[in-house]
């Protein structure tokens, strides 16, 4: 049985990753979120979905160091992690984080710090294991800093330097280390977003393309692939004008 | 965004809003100072205008499963999640829905909303029947738990309460045992409507009947089928769940005048090569129409609608004429036709649709006023014997048929549990507002 760890469970993309797990053969969930009725609502569908499916629940505050430490801990007491997955975002608007500084620290620590101490705990694990594959989710708007998004941008993009650097770790073991990076995906976070909607995916696919890049050992996914080509081009086209654009 | 219904005709644009989780969607209602009218939508089979507002809820995303207990069979499951996704999930283990619709890929919310029935329901009713409790939000933000016990005159509005009454948020299901996902079915032809009636008598105990009709210029034929769940599980491998689609709609319907003739013929063969005794899998037996992804598209662009008249039974052989003989007389020809007849059934739901008799399902080719003036002569006609024509497949009928078809007093009892903030371009024909 896969033992699986998804932070952020209750998340739209964490949960399509976990149903495709979940189908593929009977797994070992530790399902960690902040908000219990949603982990609940999760987990149980999860195992109901798919006979032979545990699915441990774990409610936490995912800024809490203690309670990261203790809760990687006392899963790998029981035994090795395979996969692992931490999907926690908060998409801040900036003129919202530049009004508050403490939105502003909230957004970081949730996008960019929170993500790290899970992924410092289980890197850890993973180098005594030697093997596990692990993703962080990241976000093409990582690649260029836009006024209405930067502080959420600029904190996906310190994931993206993390997990280069961090994956030097795993060289010579069979362990892996994934950023995967979605275009705009239909989940509640873009529906909570107002405004023209372009070239949405659904998160069962964004799921689907990301798990097959880590099982791969790649280290960063565009998700789905043609993001790679939209933020190249992007990438060409000078401030001046990119600052008018709305993508 | 653009949407329509399963038949195509009527289109409009509307809002989309997702719903993800009752507690922000509380909150959302509770925070909007002023609404717009809204509805909520599912997996838009309904034929007509009945998911359209300015606003549509979509419960896509609510599909988890919540509870099940296998003691009593009783299944709790967010609204979305459709019925084929329960059979698939509870027939390996030994549970089925109680009543199905002709396609699986309608959501649970939809199928209490129009209390759709079965192949069976003589035996089994309405799903109505079998809901225990649902969980409804009002535009309010005040979710309520309503149940035979709890707000009965609301959840008796609820189940066929054409999504007027609130936002499904879930439901529990009692499912019904079963051994497997197999059905001992039979094929017959029938070459008259009194064939059809005979044979409906020799089957009163069969649980599952349905029949195909085609309409000739002075005759009538038809595939009679029959069954009943499978008491043995014999291990075979489950018929693959490829399907073809019609990718996209062409300029011009493959159905038309001219090859509706063809394809009845095509049928009519096909359903005489699968004459005799089979053993069945439930996929191909309760949905043979799902095998055609999106197959509302081979109508083109103009669409289709479908008719369903219900006959009581005092007068089900004479209604069931007439109705013949006036799609006979017009220019229309039915592509597709679908006779089935109804039992004796408690009536879950204030505008439950069925009741003891037989109805007749009919599409037509959307070719302007000459189908519409078939669609106006086919609602009098039901009406006429007392019958009723069924909203989950209209798109057309006036406030009158509705009227005629379920009875002032149901409907006055009805709009008291309406919810204010909702309607939809059918309760706008059909009920006014
Ligand atoms: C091929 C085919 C075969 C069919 N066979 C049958 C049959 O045999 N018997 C039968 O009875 N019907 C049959 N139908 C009709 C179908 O079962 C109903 O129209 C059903 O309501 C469609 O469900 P949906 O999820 O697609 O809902 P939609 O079409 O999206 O919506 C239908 C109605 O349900 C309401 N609704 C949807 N979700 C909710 C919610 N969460 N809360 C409150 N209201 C909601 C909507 O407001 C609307 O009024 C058939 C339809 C097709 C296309
Ligand atoms: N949707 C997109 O367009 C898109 C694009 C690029 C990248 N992404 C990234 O994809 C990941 C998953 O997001 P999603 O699209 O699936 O949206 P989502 O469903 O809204 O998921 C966001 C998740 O983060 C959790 N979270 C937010 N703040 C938290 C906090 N303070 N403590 C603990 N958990 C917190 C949320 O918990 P609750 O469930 O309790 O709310 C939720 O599970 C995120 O990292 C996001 O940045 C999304």
């Amino acid at each position: 049985m896969k033992r699986i760890v998804i932070t952020a469970a209750t998340s739209a993309i964490a949960e399509a990753a976990a149903q495709i797990w979940a189908a593929r053969e009977a797994s070992e969930f530790y399902l960690i979120a902040r908000d219990k009725k949603k982990l609940a609502r999760m987990a149980e569908n999860l195992s109901l979905r798919n006979p032979g499916t545990v699915a441990h629940q774990i409610v936490i505050d995912f800024l809490d160091q203690r309670k990261i430490v203790k809760t990687i801990d006392s899963i790998v007491k029981d035994g090795p992690i395979d996969l692992a997955l931490i999907a926690q975002g908060v998409l801040t608007v900036q003129s919202d984080a530049s009004s508050s500084l403490e939105v502003l620290a909230d957004s970081i620590a949730i996008n960019a710090t929170s993500p790290a101490m899970f992924a410092e705990r289980i890197l850890g694990v993973f180098e005594k294991q030697k093997f596990g594959r692990l993703a962080i989710i990241g976000s093409v708007a990582a690649d260029r800093g836009r006024r209405e998004l930067y502080t959420y941008g600029a904190s996906k993009s310190f994931l993206e330097t993390f997990v280069e650097g961090a994956a030097g770790r795993l060289t010579g073991t069979k362990a892996s280390l994934t950023i995967w990076k979605p275009g705009p995906t239909d989940t509640p976070m873009m529906t909570s977003s107002q405004g023209p909607k372009p070239l949405i995916a659904s998160p069962e696919r964004v799921a689907a393309i990301g798990i097959k890049a880590m099982e791969r050992g790649k280290r960063k996914v565009y998700l789905p692939g043609r993001w790679r080509v939209v933020m190249f081009i992007a990438g060409l086209i000078p401030n001046r004008i990119y600052d008018r654009l709305s993508i | 965004m653009k949407f329509s219904g399963w038949g195509l005709t009527n289109r409009a644009d509307a809002r989309l809003v997702t719903i993800s989780d009752a507690p922000t969607f509380a909150k959302a209602l509770k925070n909007a100072s002023n609404l717009t009218p809204a509805i909520p939508r599912g997996n838009g089979r309904a034929y007509g205008d009945q998911a359209l507002s300015d606003t549509v809820w979509s419960s896509r995303r609510l599909d988890h499963i919540l509870d099940f207990n296998e003691r009593t069979g009783v299944v709790t499951v967010e609204a979305g999640v459709t019925l084929g996704e329960l059979q698939a999930i509870f027939m390996p283990r030994g549970f089925a829905l109680p009543v199905t619709p002709g396609t699986q890929f309608v959501t649970v919310g939809g199928a209490i909303a129009n209390d759709v029935h079965g192949k069976n329901h003589h035996s089994h009713g309405t799903i109505g029947e079998h809901i225990t409790a649902i969980e409804l939000m009002r535009t309010d933000g005040t979710l309520l738990s309503l149940s035979k016990l709890w707000h009965r005159d609301l959840f008796a509005a609820t189940i066929g309460g054409l999504g007027l009454t609130g936002f499904i948020v879930s439901a529990s299901i009692k499912l019904k045992k079963v051994a497997g996902p197999w059905i001992d079915a039979e094929s017959l032809s029938f070459g008259s409507l009194d064939e059809f009636w005979s044979l409906t008598q020799e089957s009163s105990s069969n649980e599952y009947t349905v029949s195909w009709l085609d309409i000739k210029r002075n005759a009538v034929r038809g595939i009679f089928n029959r069954g009943d769940d499978s008491t043995d599980n014999p291990d075979r491998p489950a018929p693959s769940d490829r399907s073809v689609s019609v990718p996209f709609t062409p300029p011009i319907g493959f159905i038309n005048g001219l090859t509706v003739g063809a394809l009845a013929e095509g049928y009519w063969q096909l359903g005489k090569r699968g004459l005799g005794r089979t053993v069945a899998h439930y996929k191909p037996f309760f949905y043979p129409l799902d095998a055609i992804k999106h197959w509302n598209r081979a109508y083109g662009p103009r669409g289709f609608y479908q008719h369903q008249a219900l006959i009581p039974a005092d007068a089900a052989r004479e209604g069931l004429e007439a109705l013949v003989a006036a799609v006979r007389n017009s220019s229309e020809r039915s592509a597709v036709s679908v006779l089935k007849t109804t039992g004796k059934r408690k009536r879950p739901g204030l505008l439950t649709y069925p009741i003891e008799g037989v109805t007749l399902a009919l599409d037509f080719a959307n070719r302007g006023d000459s189908t519409r003036k078939l669609l106006k002569r086919l609602d009098e006609i039901t009406t006429e014997f007392g019958g009723r024509v069924n909203p989950s497949k209209d798109a057309a009928m006036s406030q009158e048929t509705f009227a005629a078809s379920f009875g002032e007093d149901a409907i006055r009892k009805f709009n008291k549990q309406r919810d204010p903030g909702i309607s939809s371009a059918q309760s706008k024909r059909l009920l006014g507002k």
